[in-house]
């Protein structure tokens, strides 16, 4: 073997090591994205790098193979897994596939230092092999030269080609100048072809509105379109390879910094789940705050959750109008109060005769329109109430209550109701554990469905209501005889306004905001409402069904949604610190 | 408790003067003797000058203060703290705030029927209110004749 060696050329064919390091390093380099994405790449050299290591053990000493296998995996600092062990150690000629696959889904850190050891180790089984010190001296040296830029790929490159090429020096016939050479327009035409579908990838993305960046498991940014680097006012210098969520920073609508565990970002890493958020705006470079709808999507390779992509929107303008429309809804509605309590004052007054005696039919005008006066009263209340909901300005106090107890209560109320159109409440429940949640909310939501179950009633109906429990969840089901929801209707039902046609026709009084509130207030808890109509076979029967988790969502941003009154009392920030003595007497 | 004999005084802080005459008409027949302000700072002097029994007031006044501004003046006025004021309003929003700083009731003007006013009116007069002694320490040392307070900064209301 050494006489072998010593008849070699002193340079014997370093351009050809050369070149290939080079389309390594510039695939690299043009790539700018980690190693989960140059995988494709990786797996093309490797293949036609693994048939180059194989042939060479098959030149050397094919019973060595496998013991070097063994050494070499042993030595790896990084564990591997025995199915990929076996998997490697199955195959005809023991192959190092596997492995680099293993090793293309660690951290670039982890990579790196593992093919250290790996190249390390490649010597010393040259060493062995060949009894070589001048070629280990010159690999050696290569390798140092190349250690600073060195970068997984590139080392596989490396430590498997060079040697190979020496070898085939050697040996001529075995492994031709050619079979490189086609290994390496192997490896031209794949980075080619990555560089393609990059390019195309990277123009699509930059052409579209949205904000798109991709951050590793790692929370590191792999990929920001022009978009996404307008909108945050930030270079891709500012982003790439820095992690998320040092750089950038989400606020509430409050303009409060939001937590990193509260971030979609982190959320959908942790989670694998996708998640969107509508309420929160970026911080920009120059501290203005950017409102944005954004969704959080994990993405997998090699069954791996290798990161998340995050798609964002600016909605300054729909936040704005949205606000304005809500603004006016809430000032039209104080307007309208006013002037509407003075009305309704004026009637009682006098209905009650403090403006003197009234013709007995005077009575019933007055209570006619006393009677409208209330309504008005309380679809203005019900509007105030949806601007709030919009705003997300619903106070939510959970405390810990028995729903079987709020069923009970919110039977009693609607009792009066029921007994005058004879219908029939009959409740099961299960046992009942606690739960914390608003509970004059959830009596909201319940007087809701159960009084629209009564009122869409016919005469003498029946309407159930159901308690069951399972893990998680409390579900009540509210099923009614009634007129049913017509199906070309039903998919409006909890949208904003929504009268179904045969109910107008019967109670022509319905505001249409109940079941947007309904669901407003469960989905906030986390929970779900959904109907089934018709129940029965005459096209008759609805049954409403509400699903309260055990243990209901905080909602995000609770400080923003907590108080609403807290808003006004930023102007008594005296006594804030000294609060004011409670003077209320004891006793009312 | 409440003195037959005697005839009760309401303050009533409100700039809509529609409802001012109602509430006149309501009080009178009801046998109060009726005290009218439209702005926060004709309230104060009033409500200095006649010691109400009971302060009904508005959180939107006209003049340059409101409800809020002259609910503190008048907790924090040693003559006046005692007199229950019961916040009548159409804001809803606002109930936490004004209760934390002493008012005994809130009550949005469009969901309150005038029986329930009258009642509420009828229980809190008469009612003493005690607890003003056991906090001094925000009025510091001058026990006896308080400093007038710098009226607060105006804020905007929430709706």
């Amino acid at each position: 073997m050494w006489s072998i060696f010593r008849r070699t050329p002193a340079k014997p064919s370093p351009t050809l090591a050369e070149e290939l390091l080079q389309t390594g390093a510039q695939t690299l380099s043009h790539s700018r994205v980690s190693t989960v994405m140059l995988s494709p790449l990786v797996n093309v050299l490797s293949r036609g790098l693994d048939s180059l290591i194989t042939k060479t053990y098959t030149f050397l000493d094919p019973s060595r193979a496998r013991e070097d296998l063994d050494t070499l995996v042993q030595r790896l600092p990084y564990q591997i897994a025995p199915e990929v062990y076996s998997q490697m150690a199955t195959e005809p000629t023991p192959t190092f596939q596997p492995l680099y696959e293993v090793l293309t889904t660690l951290s670039p850190e982890d990579a790196t230092s593992n093919f250290h050891y790996l190249y390390q180790h490649y010597l010393d089984l040259l060493n062995h092999h060949l009894e070589k010190p001048e070629l280990q001296a010159m690999l050696q040296k290569q390798y140092l030269e190349f250690k600073p830029t060195i970068k997984p790929e590139l080392l596989i490159a490396f430590l498997d080609i060079v040697p190979a090429g020496y070898l085939d020096q050697e040996r001529g016939s075995l492994m031709g100048r050619d079979e490189l050479l086609k290994v390496l327009d192997e490896l031209r035409s794949e980075k080619d072809k990555v560089e393609a579908a990059k390019i195309r990838d990277e123009a699509l993305l930059d052409s579209i509105g949205d904000g798109v960046v991709a951050v590793s498991s790692e929370q590191k940014v792999i990929f920001s379109n022009q978009s996404a680097r307008e909108m945050l006012g930030l270079t891709e210098a500012d982003l790439f390879e820095k992690k998320w969520f040092d750089i950038v920073h989400l606020v509430t609508e409050k303009g409060e910094p939001v937590a990193t565990e509260n971030r979609p970002m982190y959320q959908s890493l942790q989670t694998q789940k996708k998640i969107s958020v509508n309420n929160l705006s970026f911080l920009k470079a120059d501290n203005t705050a950017l409102p944005a709808s954004m969704t959080a999507t994990p993405f997998i390779l090699h069954d791996k959750p290798a990161g998340a992509i995050l798609v964002f929107r600016d909605v300054t303008r729909e936040r704005e109008i949205d606000h304005q429309k809500t603004e006016f809804i809430s000032v039209a509605s104080h307007q309208l109060r006013t002037p509407l309590g003075s009305m309704k004052w004026n009637l009682e007054m006098l209905g009650k005769g403090y403006y003197g005696a009234l013709p007995d039919d005077a009575q019933k005008i007055i209570a006619d329109a006393l009677s409208v006066n209330e309504r008005t009263i309380r679809l203005v209340n019900t509007l105030l109430n949806i601007s709030r909901i919009e705003e997300g300005r619903v106070p939510d106090h959970p405390v810990e209550t028995d729903i079987k107890e709020v069923i009970a209560a919110t039977l009693k109320e609607v009792e009066p109701l029921a007994q005058a159109k004879k219908v029939k409440l009959e409740c099961k429940a299960e046992k009942s554990p606690v739960i914390c949640i608003d509970a004059g909310r959830l009596r909201e939501v319940l007087e809701n469905i159960i009084s629209n179950a009564v009122k869409y009633s016919a005469q003498g109906g029946s309407v159930d209501i159901d308690l069951k429990f399972d893990a998680d969840s409390a579900t009540i089901q509210v099923a009614d005889q009634g007129m049913g929801i017509p199906e070309k209707e039903q998919f409006k039902v909890f949208s904003r306004f929504f009268r179904a046609e045969n109910a107008i026709s019967q109670e022509p009084n319905g505001s249409g905001f109940g079941l947007f509130v309904v669901k407003s207030y469960v989905e906030a808890w986390g929970g779900k409402v959904w109907f089934t109509s018709p129940t029965l076979p005459d096209n008759r029967g609805t049954s409403f069904y509400l699903q309260i988790p055990l243990v209901p969502l905080k909602i995000l941003n609770p400080a923003g949604l907590d108080q609403p009154e807290a808003e006004s009392g930023t102007r008594i920030g005296d006594s804030r610190s000294n609060p004011a003595p409670d003077l209320r007497p004891k006793t009312s | 408790m409440i003195d037959t004999a005697q005839i009760h005084k309401i303050l009533l802080m409100e700039d809509d003067e529609q409802l001012q005459q109602s509430y006149h008409r309501l009080f009178t027949t009801e046998g109060y003797q009726i005290f009218q302000a439209f702005t926060g700072e004709q309230g104060l002097q009033i409500a200095k000058q006649e010691k109400p029994d009971i302060i009904l007031l508005d959180i939107m006044l006209k003049g340059g203060i409101n409800g809020f501004d002259v609910l503190e003046q008048l907790k924090k006025d040693r003559d006046l703290f005692n007199i229950p004021v019961l916040m009548l309003t159409n804001l809803d929003s606002e109930r936490k705030l004004a209760l934390s700083i002493g008012a005994v009731d809130y009550l949005v003007k469009a969901n309150t029927s005038i029986d329930i006013l009258l009642e509420k009116v009828k229980n809190y007069i008469g009612q003493s209110l005690t607890t003003f002694a056991e906090d001094t320490s925000q009025f510091g040392e001058t026990a006896a004749t308080p400093t007038p307070q710098p009226l607060p900064e105006k804020s905007p209301l929430t709706l």
